[in-house]
């Protein structure tokens, strides 16, 4: 039987198409992502679920307030606070009254450091500082409460006082659609 | 891609000769890092931004608000979070957490003024007090009402004598 002889041809693909789309979806990936900001305390939050929300968080202008549980080693666990703030600008002032200091150097934390952090822990009185400050810097910021739906109400309600005293009553509970649960 | 074009010299005149010198660049490395970062971007993004419940407190909850009896539903919700509700100054009943909309549907139907107030211990869970508004305004929405009218307090001594023993 004759062989049959296979003619290799080499072929071209036109891979530009494939690398223009390719170089679209960075770009929009690359500007739409968002990095998780660094916290003080990093909380894991089970967020409490809701049918009836609709509506958004904006991205701008929140100051949030997260009220998660931390294991503690005994078996019980820990209320914790954080208060984060959305717009860098602000940070410095509305954190500066804590007067934070660094882990390392015992100095106190420059603008710079306080800009880059996102959220910092505090107690029940320093939350009403910090809202106080908000309030201050930036009186149309919104109010967002980020809360584990464990958390007991108490907690809550403290929070809700900070915030009431200082007139920020319009307040944001962030909630989970039953869906996703 | 770049390319560089060599013009010939024009000194004799006679035609003119284009030598074309074509620069390959090889993209493969940069497609490569390109697509990692895509495949990077795309896995890390959510796209995802946080849905909310909305809700507004009196600036000063030191000024008493006055209220009919009868435009007033309270929901009382106990440390071990069973739930009571009485219409103005009845005596609280105990209700199923599953049943609260349905009283406050049957409720709300009647008379759109009601105002709900929603009394809660310190000690109970955050995701009934997020059941009980969403509750609320499940039933305002199905109704077609949009003035929120709810308040949002902490049991007293008082409160927690009225539903300790039911």
């Amino acid at each position: 039987m004759a062989k049959v002889k296979m003619k290799r041809h080499g072929f071209r693909l036109d891979m530009t198409p494939m690398v223009d789309v390719g170089f679209l979806l960075l770009t929009f990936f690359m500007l739409t992502a968002k990095f998780k900001p660094q916290s003080d305390e990093p909380l894991t939050i089970q967020l409490p679920v809701a049918q009836a929300d609709t509506t958004k968080l904006p991205d701008a202008h929140i100051a949030t307030v997260s009220v998660g549980l931390k294991p503690l080693s005994d078996g019980r666990t820990d209320t914790v606070i954080t208060f984060g703030v959305s717009d860098e600008k602000d940070r410095p002032a509305i954190f500066k009254p804590l007067n934070r200091v660094d882990d390392k150097t015992g100095q106190p934390l420059t603008d710079q450091q306080l800009m880059m952090k996102a959220a910092v822990r505090v107690s029940k009185t320093e939350l009403e500082t910090v809202v106080q400050q908000a309030r201050l810097q930036n009186p149309s910021m919104r109010y967002a409460i980020n809360a584990d739906s464990a958390v007991s109400f108490g907690s809550i309600d403290d929070v809700m006082h900070a915030l009431q005293k200082y007139g920020a009553t319009r307040m944001n509970l962030i909630t989970m659609t039953k869906e996703k649960s | 891609m770049a390319e560089v074009v060599q013009s010939g010299g024009r000194k004799k005149g006679k035609g003119k000769k284009h030598a074309r010198l074509g620069v390959r660049l090889d993209m493969t490395p940069m497609v490569d890092v390109a697509f990692l970062l895509l495949t990077f971007f795309m896995l890390t993004t959510t796209l995802l931004t946080p849905q909310v419940m909305e809700i507004t407190m009196p600036p000063d909850s030191k000024v008493p608000v006055q209220i009919a009896e009868s435009n007033l539903l309270t929901l009382r919700i106990r440390k071990d979070l069973t739930v009571f509700w009485n219409m103005g100054s009845e005596p609280p009943q105990k209700v199923a957490e599953k049943d609260v909309p349905g009283i406050l549907k049957q409720h709300l139907q009647v008379n759109p003024k009601l105002s709900t107030l929603i009394k809660i211990d310190r000690d109970a869970k955050y995701q009934t007090l997020v059941n009980m508004i969403d509750a609320l305004n499940l039933t305002q929405a199905q109704l077609g009402q949009t003035e929120k009218r709810f308040s949002l307090v902490a049991m007293d001594d008082k409160d927690h004598e009225l539903v300790n023993n039911l």
